[in-house]
């Protein structure tokens, strides 16, 4: 097992033609860690992946595993392991042949191969599909199939490409698990690329997020929800309201927003749509003043209110409100 | 139900010319004891089977290899974005291009009195001393490729543009560089169409009529020039038993041929999903 | 996400093999341009006689020959009535494939490729024996060639349908435009065939270019197409021929582009598959 290393990022910047991809980015992904990139689209997050992996060069800055420069190292030479949107397995080797292709190229005896390969298939549930085609596996089997020849080489770092956006909602959720299970299982250091903010706050140790080439905060999960350092991210990652009341602007989550259908000196509105989501019930609501805010009330037996109801509203944890 | 006129059009103008043909073939004749069919691919008629194998086999393999590199070289190319586009137009019309025309071409650059010719004896190359022309083996292949290789950069782009960039990608990060990726990945990968480019072109130079009656000398040779010999217009030579066996013998190898190709044409469909 | 991919710089060895291919694929039609429109023996050809006695000449009076209108009537009537055929029976059948029958694509696309498996020389001589004693006066007539001519092109003109018809969601249009209340013809007329006229006038340019340049089964049924009367010519007017050649070949590259340029707009990149019929 290779030992566990920190990947750095210095002061990379990247510019294609006259866009700047990445500017000036800087960031420690620690061993064993899950760290998450997380942006819209065009903020970086890919050309950052990419810069990891070899494919691109920055125009100026550095990248270290430990204390190795990679920076100027052609991807074959690095000890990176990838998984790709989607369509990554060579579609004439099977299943076991693709796990092992990276083992086969490292000159691993050819009985030790297999039996790493079917360790890594077994490890992602896939040990009863060794010999299938790629073009015979689902969309989920085929991402399962790609992680496990991503680490069967047991990569310095393991670098992941919204892995998750070709697959259905169910599925993604079932590999998505899987992901985050094996790379802790195995204690591998591992980029994750999403712009999908949901995705990230379920799977990372750490997010860092991206716009225009910056970053905008590194953290854990919670201190970037509960936390954020800029009105972007606060935007980007979960809904948000921005709201004035009583002479102050408020920027609020929605589960922040309380309504009573009991009159208090509060502020009043009407209740325009709303929608079910099982665990809980979303509520659109229009203020006197005609402002429009988002709620999200626990849903329990008998608790419902239906459009055109008239509430109260309450802001609920003080400490969230900050103006922006 | 909706297929009735096609398959009634098809029939009739395709298939029962096809079957009449073989009955044709084989229908007993009073001037000869051995069938026409035996005949066809016994001594000088044999020898003109072999020739024209030989001179397909030739044409496509030389096709095939310089249409690979050509649609490899046009692949590389992004910067004018033109030059693709331009080299895809130009192939879709030589690939159809046959018959007189190209014979007049070849005939007006390396005839004996071919521009080429002239202007390779400026530099002291002696093209018809050295026993070049036009119309021998090696002068038809030559005409023959002018065909062949727009016809494989036709069948091979696709397959080229099928090469997704994450393969290669996946491959450099799993410790393959440029040349175990083509050894391992690319080249597999692009295997079947190649090869079924390859039966393609062996099919088309050997049904090759017009170029090869227009080469007339060295064309007289080919099967297909050997058939209209046997069976021309409406007379009768006598012998059209043995044109319809030779037609007869081509039609059986090009569904041999023909059918190997769509196979791989298929399993090369598969992998691209 | 748009992925940036790497601008990779062209290496010179792919600029030599485009070079050397311009080179070889270019050569002959200089060539043969040279000898259709100037007048100066090859021997005689050099520095100071390269812009000599350039003259259509040679073209006029092919023009003026009794013998080439018939032959250049004749190949229009004969486009004219493939285009009319191949429509009548490709399009009905593309669109069932697609409307009703997905599941005989393949099988129907496959039979479209039977054409290489019997090449025209067999087509025609297997045409001649099988139609001679049945229906004689079909060979005698100069029309014959206009369903072998349709067969012939039955490969392209397949494609091209198909492809402009899987480009468009087909089922969903006919369906709207049914519960709109519209009655089959006025769906086909106003509906589908507005929606693929691209690819319709991509199918009749391939046809015409078959048309134009077949030779085999007009020579064998003694034909006087356009083509064959090139052939003739050659012995007495070679320039004339040859110009001739150059202006098909010409008309023939104007209707592929023109045929090629329509079917990639009409029709979605993925559709065109691996080892594509040319």
């Amino acid at each position: 097992m290779s030992h566990p290393k920190d990947m750095y990022f210095e002061s990379v910047t990247k510019t294609f033609d006259a866009t700047v991809a990445l500017e000036n980015f800087s960031l420690t992904v620690r061993s064993g860690e899950l760290l998450t990139l997380l942006g819209p689209s065009g903020c970086g997050k890919t050309t950052a992946l990419r810069i990891a992996a070899g494919f691109e060069r920055p125009d100026t800055g550095r990248v270290l595993v430990g204390a190795v420069d990679i920076t100027n190292q052609p991807p074959h030479l690095r000890q990176m392991g990838m998984v790709f949107q989607s369509y990554s397995l060579f579609p004439h080797l099977s299943v076991i042949d693709n796990v092992t292709f990276g083992l086969r190229m490292k000159r691993v005896a050819s009985q030790e191969q297999r039996m790493r390969g079917l360790r890594m298939l077994e490890l992602v549930r896939m040990e009863g599909l060794t010999d299938r085609l790629p073009h015979q596996l689902s969309g989920g089997q085929q991402q399962r199939v790609a992680l496990a020849r991503a680490l069967a080489t047991q990569p310095d770092v393991l670098l992941l490409d919204e892995p998750l956006s070709a697959l259905d909602a169910k599925v993604r959720a079932e590999v998505r698990d899987e992901i985050r299970t094996l790379t802790t299982r195995l204690g591998t250091t591992t980029v994750f690329v999403t712009h999908d903010q949901e995705e990230a706050l379920g799977i990372s140790d750490r997010i860092c997020v991206m716009n225009k080439g910056i970053v905008e905060q590194v953290g854990s999960p919670t201190e970037i929800y509960d936390h954020p350092r800029s009105s972007f991210v606060a935007d980007f990652v979960g809904e948000l309201n921005r709201i004035r009341l009583g002479g102050v602007d408020l920027v609020v989550r929605p589960e922040q927003v309380i309504l009573d259908n009991c009159h208090t000196a509060d502020t009043g509105g009407e209740i325009v749509a709303t929608s079910f989501h099982g665990s809980f019930m979303r509520y659109q609501v229009r203020l006197d003043d005609g402002q429009a805010v988002t709620a999200i009330a626990k849903h329990t037996p008998g608790s419902g209110m239906r459009a055109g109801t008239r509430v109260t509203v309450k802001i609920g944890d003080e400490k969230h409100e900050r103006s922006v | 139900m909706g297929l009735v006129p096609f398959a009634a059009f098809v029939g009739l103008f395709l298939i029962w010319p096809a079957v009449s043909l073989f009955r044709l073939a084989v229908r007993p004749t009073r001037n000869s004891n051995i069938s026409a069919m035996r005949e066809a691919v016994t001594g000088s008629y044999l020898d003109s089977f072999l020739y024209t194998i030989k001179l397909s086999f030739l044409s496509a393999l030389l096709g095939a290899i310089c249409g690979t590199f050509l649609t490899a070289a046009v692949m590389r190319v992004e910067r004018p974005a033109w030059v693709r586009q331009a080299v895809s137009s130009f192939a879709g019309v030589a690939a159809n291009l046959g018959g007189i025309p190209l014979a007049f071409a070849f005939l007006a650059a390396l005839g004996t009195q071919g521009l080429v010719t002239k202007a390779l004896s400026w530099f002291g190359i002696d093209l018809i001393g050295a026993g070049f022309t036009i119309s021998n083996f090696a002068g038809i292949t030559l005409v023959y490729l002018y065909f062949q290789i727009p016809l494989m950069f036709l069948v091979t782009l696709p397959a080229f543009e099928g090469l997704r960039p994450t393969w290669r990608e996946a491959a450099a990060n799993l410790g393959a560089g440029p040349t175990r990726y083509w050894r391992h990945i690319g080249l597999p990968i692009l295997a079947p169409a190649l090869l079924g480019g390859f039966l393609l072109l062996f099919a088309n130079a050997f049904s090759a009529y017009a170029t090869a009656y227009a080469l007339s000398s060295g064309g007289a040779r080919l099967i297909p020039v050997q058939i209209r010999f046997f069976l021309q217009g409406n007379t009768i030579t006598g012998k059209d038993n043995l044109g319809y066996a030779m037609a007869a013998w081509m039609i059986i190898l090009m569904i041999a041929v023909m059918g190997a190709y769509l196979l791989l044409r298929k399993r090369a469909e598969q992998w691209q999903r | 996400m748009a992925t940036l991919t790497n601008r990779l710089k062209t290496p010179l060895w792919a600029w030599v093999v485009i070079t050397l291919a311009a080179i070889f694929f270019v050569l002959p039609m200089l060539a043969m341009a040279r000898f259709a429109f100037q007048r100066v023996p090859v021997a005689l050809l050099g520095r100071n006689t390269l812009f000599d006695r350039w003259t259509l000449d040679g073209l006029v009076d092919m023009f003026r020959d009794p013998d080439f209108r018939p032959a250049l009537w004749l190949s229009l009537r004969i486009s004219v009535l493939t285009v009319a055929l191949t429509l009548l029976v490709m399009l009905p059948t593309a669109l069932w494939v697609n409307v009703q029958a997905p599941r005989l694509r393949s099988m129907v696309e496959t039979a479209t490729l039977l054409p290489y498996v019997i090449p025209p020389i067999a087509l025609v001589v297997g045409a001649g024996g099988a139609f001679r004693d049945l229906a004689p006066w079909f060979l005698r007539s100069d029309y014959c060639l206009v369903p072998f001519y349709a067969v012939l092109a039955m490969p392209f003109t397949f494609r091209s349908l198909d492809t402009g018809l899987r480009s468009i969601d087909l089922k969903t249009l006919i369906e709207a435009s049914r519960s709109l209340g519209a009655p089959p013809t006025t769906t086909l007329l106003r509906v589908v065939v507005p929606n693929i006229s691209s690819a319709l006038l991509g199918t009749i340019f391939l046809t015409i270019t078959v048309v134009l340049g077949e030779f085999t089964i007009a020579s064998l049924l003694l034909k006087p197409t356009l083509p064959l009367y090139m052939s003739y010519s050659q012995g007495r007017n070679p320039q004339g021929a040859l110009g001739l050649a150059i202006l098909l070949l010409a008309l023939t590259t104007l209707l592929f582009f023109a045929a090629t340029r329509l079917r990639r707009r009409g029709a979605d990149r993925k559709m065109i598959r691996i080892g594509a019929m040319p």
